[in-house]
């Protein structure tokens, strides 16, 4: 299993699935987005518009350059 | 690790992954598009099979790609937003297989890996026309009571993401920062 995580923390005392099961953990701010990431950040609606509007046709390379990005970046676009 | 690292544990050719999170929320969208980029650049990985409980955004960046096989899922779309664009092209052109799962048979195969044998009696999707959309999925007469049950298939995968609000450096996330992910590596 691959974990990406908003944050690498200390040592947690409580946890739910154990560091055996886990092969690779991956610091990854804002990792979600544009999905959400409660309650941390909320699904962007209009992020996924204009994913829906460009899509299949050629400006959805575009898009997905913009999303590689990241998550600030795309918001401020 | 980095995430270019961890791209590295996905096998080149065939891999199937599981998804963690639920349709738009909290999808590993980093790694999807990390992996993305990969497959553009190199052309791996490539024949993928996305095993998720609801396929959403992330899965459709990789359809869109054109690095995925097949989809075992119960649903594929964008809800409020509406069908996923690449997903639905997909399908229409004939470029991707999809094996209808539900809710009973992701969870009976999941279970039926976790406890390592092949398949897992239940009752679910009895009197339902579901073995006509799923034929691989066969049923079995329980030898205590004779009663017909549906035997799920036990489902796998190669490599599991899931997203997480936090983990410490070994590993270790909280239930509650992993909320709704399905976790099924073999």
């Amino acid at each position: 299993m691959i974990v990406t995580a908003e944050r690498i923390v200390p040592r947690l005392e409580q946890a739910d699935i154990i560091a055996p099961s886990v092969r690779a953990v991956v610091e990854a701010s804002g990792g979600a987005w544009p999905t959400s990431c409660h309650p941390l950040y909320p699904l962007d609606g209009m992020a996924l518009l204009r994913y829906t509007d460009v899509a299949e046709t050629p400006d959805q390379a575009g898009l997905l350059a913009e999303w590689d990005v990241g998550r600030l970046a795309g918001a401020a676009g | 690790m980095t995430l270019e690292q961890a791209l590295d544990l996905v096998p080149d050719e065939g891999a199937v992954l599981a998804l963690g999170g639920t349709t738009l929320y909290r999808r590993p969208m980093a790694f999807r598009l990390a992996l993305r980029r990969r497959f553009i650049a190199t052309g791996r990985p490539a024949r993928l099979t996305l095993l998720c409980f609801t396929a959403g955004v992330e899965s459709d960046v990789l359809v869109g790609a054109g690095m995925v096989e097949r989809v075992r899922s119960c649903y594929f779309g964008l809800e409020i937003f509406g069908f996923a664009p690449s997903f639905t092209a997909a399908v229409h052109a004939g470029r991707l297989q999809v094996v209808e799962e539900s809710e009973a048979s992701l969870a009976m195969g999941i279970r039926a890996r976790l406890a390592r044998v092949g398949f897992m009696p239940s009752t679910a999707w009895i009197g339902t026309d579901m073995f006509v959309l799923g034929p691989d999925v066969q049923t079995v007469v329980d030898p205590y009571s004779g009663e017909t049950l549906t035997a799920f298939p036990a489902i796998g995968c190669d490599v599991a993401v899931l997203h997480a609000l936090e983990a410490d450096p070994e590993g270790n996330p909280p239930w509650g920062a992993i909320g709704g992910s399905i976790v099924s590596c073999r």
